[in-house]
């Protein structure tokens, strides 16, 4: 009876450690599309800042950078949630460089609102709306 | 079993360390950016000790230490092919430097500048001139010059010996802070009045520059051309009619102005000393509004805090914050194309000493042969074309990559004013063997 009474010791200070730093770093605002929650950290924040004025200041991170089936895009989320905390936790990082994987969600999301007027051009091999057009969303 | 709970218990607590120490750095985070500065001293006006400045700005202040260690911690060799903090001495690897340069004092010694914080040192110990340096040298090295200029004047700073200004400074301090910075509110400044005089006859008010603008003019106020003007050996910027090398000249033509006679061939020649600020001001970086600072102090983040990282190096070895704020191209891709331009301008220049050195031998067989000022007055002056537009790129500390199509054509026209010299000086040796 003593052991497991000081594992649901251990546990309930786990889960309650955890719900708190959740909360304390918004982590719940990650679920959302809102532009905000990602520039709860620093990092973002010249890109953050491009977006605002750029002709993409409309439409939210989201649409651009993430999936738009409910699967893809939480699996997507996850999986930046994870770089970028590993890289603002244990790096210096100044510079962002864009992953090939987000690389190609993006040029999806250009096709998926733009399609009609791209369609004829954008299935050439190597070709990417960003390549010219690299600050429609945000200059940096 | 038990050994199964244990298992689970230490999980446990190695799961709940972690997320608290996860919580922890993102409270330090938060806070970093909260606090970005913390007043601790009050720094008094052009205070020459870095130190004193560095108790406030502790991370800036570390990064600008580390300018005096470079070569320590990094080898540009390893990086860069021509430059970099290293003291290698130019006349070793280049040798024809000590034709081209004969009867000047850089023959007898040339090394390759160090970081920021060595040039007190570096100014004392060069072999250049010995003891008989004027004040007018010290100009650049040092930031008790801001507190000098105020208080004694420019005119007086020059006509000083050198020599007597650094023994009146306990200690004197290199390059540093207040030659940059104001202290109470830390705007960039220029502090050197031969460029705000230089600026004025240009009709800039520096007083109504940008910030985007002070980030070139606070280098460009060292990283320059210059000559030293009368006997008080006053400093002077030569941008009257402009800053490339074609508005230099005719202003060196129209006062007539030389540092020295070559040793061989007798032409007046005037040295030039790293146009930095010329060249860089004709480049395609320049017209796109990129300043000096953009790579050779990018941002960097230190945890949650964007500072401009003062350790002031050769954006070769820091390429992704110096490129990659702008270029989204690969680091090997961005070190191929400095690379590039570097090596044809390397190319280039080589071509253009060469054809110097081979004037200079033209005009000594025309000198053996007898030739008199006035015969040899064709081939000087195109030899000082060539040589000024020769050592205008050669001095200059890029190898060519802070305008590359600008370099390119400098040293095309010095090429082709060589090969012209060389070529009035064969005349006059014809003329000497009818």
């Amino acid at each position: 009876m003593r052991v497991p009474l000081a594992m649901a010791a251990v546990f309930s200070v786990f889960v309650g450690i955890s719900l708190f730093t959740v909360w304390y770093a918004k982590g719940y605002s990650y679920l959302s599309d809102d532009p905000q929650a990602c520039v709860n950290c620093h990092i973002m924040r010249d890109n953050y800042d491009g977006w605002s004025v750029s002709s993409h200041r409309t439409v939210t991170c989201n649409e651009c950078h993430v999936p738009h089936d409910l699967i893809g895009k939480y699996i997507a989320k996850a999986e930046h949630g994870y770089l970028h905390s590993y890289a603002f936790t244990f790096e210096n990082v100044q510079v962002i460089r864009i992953k090939p994987k987000s690389y190609a969600d993006v040029q999806d999301n250009c096709k998926r609102c733009h399609e009609q007027l791209v369609s004829f051009i954008v299935d050439a091999p190597d070709m990417s709306c960003t390549r010219c057009h690299r600050t429609v969303g945000h200059a940096v | 079993m038990r050994s199964r709970l244990a298992l689970v218990f230490l999980a446990g607590v190695l799961l709940t360390a972690s997320v608290a120490a996860l919580l922890v750095t993102i409270f330090e985070r938060q806070q970093e950016a909260r606090t970005t500065f913390v007043k601790v001293v009050d720094v008094k006006e052009d205070e020459p000790d870095p130190s004193i400045w560095g108790q406030n700005f502790r991370g800036e202040y570390e990064a600008y230490s580390r300018t005096q260690r470079t070569s320590e911690m990094v080898q540009y060799s390893k990086y860069g092919r021509y430059g970099g903090s290293e003291a290698f001495s130019r006349l070793d690897k280049y040798p024809n430097l000590v034709r081209l340069f004969a009867g000047y004092p850089f023959a007898v010694e040339y090394t390759e500048d160090r970081g920021h914080l060595n040039a007190v040192d570096d100014v004392l110990n060069t072999k250049r001139l010995g003891d008989s340096k004027p004040g007018t040298c010290f100009t650049c090295k040092s930031s008790n010059v801001p507190g000098l200029m105020k208080s004694i004047g420019p005119e007086k700073f020059y006509a000083t010996p050198m020599k007597q200004i650094v023994d009146s400074l306990h200690p004197a301090f290199s390059i540093s802070c207040a030659d940059c910075h104001d202290a109470k509110t830390m705007a960039l400044r220029v502090t050197r009045p031969a460029y705000v005089e230089a600026m004025q006859r240009r009709g800039v008010d520096l007083s109504k520059a940008t910030r985007q603008e002070m980030r070139n003019h606070v280098c460009a106020q060292c990283h320059a051309e210059y000559y030293f003007k009368g006997d008080g050996k006053y400093l002077v910027f030569p941008w009257d009619k402009g800053f490339t090398i074609d508005n230099i000249e005719a202003y060196y033509e129209e006062i007539n102005f030389k540092d020295w006679d070559h040793a061989e061939t007798k032409t007046p020649l005037p040295k030039m000393q790293h146009p930095e600020g010329e060249i860089f001001s004709t480049g395609v970086h320049a017209r796109n509004g990129v300043t000096c600072p953009d790579c050779h102090m990018p941002y960097k983040r230190e945890g949650a805090v964007k500072i401009t990282d003062h350790w002031i190096r050769s954006p070769l070895v820091n390429l992704t914050n110096a490129c990659g704020t702008c270029h989204r191209a690969p680091e090997e891709e961005m070190r191929s194309r400095i690379f590039e331009s570097q090596d044809r301008t390397f190319e280039l220049l080589g071509r253009a000493g060469n054809a110097i050195v081979a004037a200079q031998d033209a005009m000594k067989d025309a000198i053996a042969g007898g030739a008199n000022d006035d015969a040899m007055k064709a081939a000087r002056a195109l030899h000082r074309r060539a040589y000024i537009r020769w050592d205008f790129v050669s001095a200059e500390n890029s190898m060519g990559f802070h305008s590359s199509q600008e370099v390119a054509r400098i040293l095309g026209d010095s090429i082709d004013f060589a090969r012209q010299s060389e070529i009035a000086a064969r005349k006059v040796v014809e003329a000497q063997k009818r």
